[in-house]
């Protein structure tokens, strides 16, 4: 689960946040793991004052205006949505 | 050499139609290139037998388990070109239930979903040498639910430690799996993905034939990770991952990359059951 390039930009990424329990993709240095009710987000990056930086920066802004818009244009979006609670089961080896 | 003998599949044909299907596919696509010595892990737990199969694909072997919805282990060998082509390989796949395993069978996106469990690799996509092979190790049969604060923090510096080392070392074999402790557990989803109560990954240089375990708790603040010998993760979890090795080889942890300082306190020169269970 780790990140080694930092290769894609927005347009090359085929994400689209909330659309699907799948999709998972390097942006901007960082990892983005798509899910219909919450996308994982997570990883270190640089954001060096060179091109590089500057092509991180735009995907990542670019990635977050699409989360953004997205839960701006939902109309019964909850304060917070709970987890599920897990079941609890025997230990089937134990 | 076939992965699957005559007599552990009787064992499992007792077990139904999905076991023999499982020997008959071990016997089909032979993978045991991926294991030391040509060898597959192999389970010393019989309750963990029933529903299992051998799942091959292109650089990394589950075996799956139809109890638990997922991998009781994962086998890779590493060696430098993998590593190097790896680490110029984007991130990234798309996640998917296995389509050889059954619906019913198998977990699903689905059971994930708002589980407040990341989906962790066991073969990690960030060891694969391009993109259909990293997209292989996005199955759910490859997947457990671990916590982020174990996903996305020690165990991926863990796995990148591992890369480098393979770096150092010229090959590795690499067995990763879930531990599963106490007489309940919780599970998630439709499908009861069962939640492992720790996550394991033993190593063998076969340049150094020196064999070593990270074992890491599966919890939500601060997840401990400990060394251990191969010993104690098959008296621990009932799995051999390297059946190949001579029993003086898996007596003591070798020395790994990651996790030294913080597991200080937890080992031992003279382990004792209670410091063993502790780590698990």
């Amino acid at each position: 689960m780790t990140t080694h390039s930092t290769r894609p930009g927005p347009a090359a990424t085929g994400l689209v946040p909330f659309a699907d329990n799948g999709t998972s993709r390097t942006i901007g240095g960082m990892t983005v793991e798509n899910g219909t009710d919450s996308i994982a987000f997570y990883g270190q990056t640089d954001l060096s004052r060179d091109k590089a930086g500057l092509e991180r920066a735009r995907a990542l802004l670019a990635f977050l205006q699409q989360v953004v818009d997205t839960l701006d244009a939902q109309a019964d979006l909850p304060d917070s949505l709970p987890p599920r609670k897990a079941a609890r089961v025997p230990n089937p080896f134990a | 050499m076939a992965p699957c003998h005559a007599a552990r599949c009787l064992l499992h044909a007792a077990f139904g139609v999905l076991a023999l299907l499982a020997c008959h596919a071990a016997r089909a696509q032979d993978c045991t290139a991926l294991g030391a010595d040509g060898q597959l892990p192999v389970l010393d737990n019989p309750r963990m037998a029933p529903q299992t199969r051998i799942l091959c694909s292109s650089r990394f072997a589950v075996l799956y388990s139809g109890l638990a919805r997922e991998p009781l282990w994962a086998a890779e060998h590493l060696d430098e070109a993998m590593v190097r082509a790896a680490m110029s390989t984007p991130r990234e796949g798309t996640f998917h239930p296995d389509a050889r395993i059954p619906a019913g069978s198998r977990a699903e996106l689905e059971d994930y979903v708002r589980s407040g469990f990341d989906r962790g690799h066991m073969a990690p996509s960030g060891d694969m040498p391009d993109r259909q092979t990293q997209e292989e190790t996005f199955a759910l049969s490859n997947i457990v639910p671990q916590r982020a604060a174990l996903n996305r923090e020690k165990w991926a510096m863990i796995e990148s430690d591992l890369r480098r080392l393979t770096l150092r070392a010229g090959e590795l074999y690499v067995v990763t799996g879930p531990a599963f402790r106490g007489s309940s557990l919780s599970a998630i989803g439709r499908d009861r993905v069962l939640v492992p109560t720790s996550t394991w990954k033993a190593v063998y240089t076969p340049a150094r034939q020196q064999t070593g375990v990270y074992v890491c708790h599966n919890v939500a603040r601060n997840p401990g990770c400990s060394h251990v010998s191969v010993a104690e993760l098959t008296r621990m979890t009932g799995i051999d991952p390297f059946p190949a090795l001579p029993a003086r080889m898996k007596q003591n942890c070798m020395t790994l990359p990651y996790g030294r300082v913080r597991t200080t306190t937890h080992t031992r020169r003279h382990t004792t059951r209670r410091h063993a269970h502790y780590r698990w």
